[in-house]
């Protein structure tokens, strides 16, 4: 694939699989050949939501992503103040076109592992499923516990698909797993994966850390930060003011202003965007600042750095 | 755009190899300092609408057909030139589909790719190549999937499986190095395998370039231009060779020899042997770990 960061998908196939979940197919609008996905990866759709002027953006893992089915996502109806799953429930038909990111994948499986430990909770199963086909065709030992609502229990099994032998465990609520006696039988070598709420990827995680698991060994789902809360940049020599979106980068905002930073590698790294700063607090997000330089807060990488609050005055 | 290749070019022995001014013209520089340290110039592989260097994802020029042929020269003299761990299957097939996908879209008249699910045919014009094969099945190639088409590009290639938050070097292509070790490389992480690089641990180039390969992501590719200086066009210079190319009679072994004076009436010559890094960096997570 090219570089086309900007997918154009028709959706192929939606089904309910439960009240509150939907299975949705997705393939090229244009009948091409999709990017190959790892399993973990992830899509971001751009879905419209009512009461919003823009479309949400909302990132969803891949439960498979092959030539025969395309790209197939699992999507639990939540909180309706989130539209994106709402649309995705109320709205969407086959046949309808999605603006979608090519897959990124920030919970890839290690190479080396020699065993896979997942624990999903509710939804969580979704980068699970993927693993489960990767961990059988790669042939690596795998052991699943699966936390879910005694209504989810039949569905999720079938979405597994356990077969003979294979370690598979579905807990109906938490009282039935027990992390400190599941981590604490696994052989050295083994790495976990979490996925699901973050109170149970927090406990995963320091159980782990207390039986004295490399971190290394440790992962948790993780759909990355490249946006966060929009803000108010004022240019302090002009007084001109520029609002960044969430989903917008401060370098972004500037030269959709009309205003050349000057930059390079727009990741963090390289530090020739740097501007300097009069007023407001950082979020630091580069690599390139020294701790020093971070702690005077007079100056910023806008190409991933933001304002932790709502406004930022540059001295440009 | 049609190249006129050169199919006659040596990189050994009688040394028949040049640059046609429009291939001067299209070299991805000048340079703009009077000096250079290692630095941190990776970038955005943002294409260039004029043509010249940037233009396609894997650029291919007027000594593509030759470079090929060298390649092979060398690979048949040294097979461990190409080597892959086997956990990196997936990367070798995704490395052939990109560059395959890259290749027949930004030059259609050059390289042609067909194909029916699995079933893909690919046509290369230029070294007369027609392969019928199926998708994930390395039988139905003469070479492994990463060294087949490997051996139809220009410059080295790198396979990187990211992992314990770092990158590691788990297979790759080289013949035309810059005195380098795919041998001693292989299976080393990103700072290991940088290891006798000098004056850039200290500045911290390396810690900042894993960063930012490691946050390289599908569909953005990035680029980092590179050039090293040898008073030959020889592309093999390589540790393992080193007999052949180091210790001759056009041997520089640096003192007065390396002050500009000495390279000053060379800046010609050095030109075309200038090795221009393709700087594809194939997104790390997707290229080594994809399905």
């Amino acid at each position: 694939m090219r570089d086309q960061p900007v997918l154009s998908l028709r959706v192929a196939a939606a089904e309910a699989i439960a009240p509150t979940l939907r299975r949705v197919s997705l393939r090229a609008a244009d009948g091409a050949r999709l990017p190959p996905a790892a399993a973990g990866a992830h899509i971001t759709l751009s879905l419209p939501a009512s009461g919003h002027a823009r479309p949400l953006k909302n990132a969803y893992t891949l439960v498979s992503a092959d030539l025969e089915h395309g790209y197939t996502l699992i999507v639990r109806r939540t909180d309706p103040t989130r539209g994106g799953s709402q649309h995705i429930h109320e709205a969407l038909a086959v046949g309808d076109v999605l603006e979608a990111s090519v897959p990124h994948n920030l919970f890839a499986l290690h190479s080396q592992a020699k065993k896979v430990l997942m624990i999903g909770g509710g939804i969580g199963i979704t980068p699970l499923l993927a693993f489960i086909a990767a961990l059988r065709a790669r042939g690596t030992r795998f052991e699943l516990h699966q936390i879910c609502n005694s209504a989810d229990l039949r569905v999720f099994a079938a979405l597994i698909g356990a077969q003979p032998g294979e370690a598979v465990h579905l807990h109906a609520g938490r009282s039935t797993f027990d992390a400190a006696v599941v981590l604490g039988a696994q052989p050295l070598g083994t790495h976990v994966y979490s996925c699901g709420p973050a109170a149970l990827m927090d406990a995963i995680a320091a159980q782990a850390a207390a039986l004295g698991w490399p971190a290394s060994h440790v992962h948790r789902e993780d759909f990355g930060a490249a946006g966060g809360e929009p803000f108010t940049l004022t240019i302090g020599t002009s007084g001109a003011r520029i609002t960044v979106a969430a989903d917008q980068t401060m370098l972004e905002a500037l030269e959709a202003a009309g205003i050349d930073a000057g930059s390079l590698c727009r990741g963090g790294a390289c530090g020739v965007c740097a501007l300097p700063v009069r007023a407001g607090e950082l979020e630091h997000r580069d690599h390139y600042l020294s701790a020093d330089e971070r702690q005077s807060g007079a100056v910023v990488m806008p190409c991933v750095s933001r304002a932790r609050g709502d406004s930022l005055v540059l001295d440009i | 755009m049609t190249i006129a290749f050169k199919p006659d070019e040596t990189f050994r022995g009688d040394f028949r190899y040049a640059n046609s001014p429009a291939a001067i013209l299209r070299f991805p520089f000048p340079f703009d300092q009077d000096s250079y340290m290692y630095g941190i110039n990776m970038e955005p592989h943002t294409r260039s609408t004029m043509g010249g260097a940037f233009a396609a994802a894997f650029d291919v020029d007027e000594h593509y057909v030759a470079e090929c042929a060298e390649r092979a020269a060398v690979l048949a003299a040294d097979p461990g030139r190409c080597q892959v761990l086997p956990h990196m299957v997936e990367a070798e097939w995704d490395t052939l589909e990109l560059i395959m996908e890259s290749l027949s879209a930004d030059y259609p008249e050059h390289f042609t790719l067909e194909r029916e699910g699995d079933d893909w045919i690919w046509t290369n014009r230029p070294l007369s190549l027609h392969q019928r094969f199926r998708f994930g099945d390395p039988s139905s190639l003469p070479q492994s999937p990463f060294e087949y088409i490997a051996r139809q590009a220009q410059g080295d290639f790198t396979l990187q499986d990211q992992r314990d938050g770092t990158l590691y070097m788990d297979g790759g292509i080289a013949t035309t190095q810059a005195d380098w070790s795919l041998s001693f490389d292989l299976g080393m992480t990103f700072h290991e395998w940088h290891g006798p690089v000098p004056l850039a641990h200290q500045k911290g180039v390396f810690d900042r370039a894993l960063s930012y390969l490691m946050r390289v992501r599908y569909g953005h590719p990035a680029r980092r231009l590179n050039w090293t200086m040898t008073v030959h066009p020889r592309l093999d210079t390589s540790p393992e060779n080193y007999p052949v190319w180091g210790a001759g009679p056009h041997h520089f072994d640096g003192g007065q020899h390396r002050r500009d004076a000495a390279f000053a009436g060379r800046i010609a010559d050095i030109l075309p042997a200038a090795a221009l890094e393709r700087a594809a960096v194939l997104h790390p997570r997707l290229s080594c770990q994809h399905r």
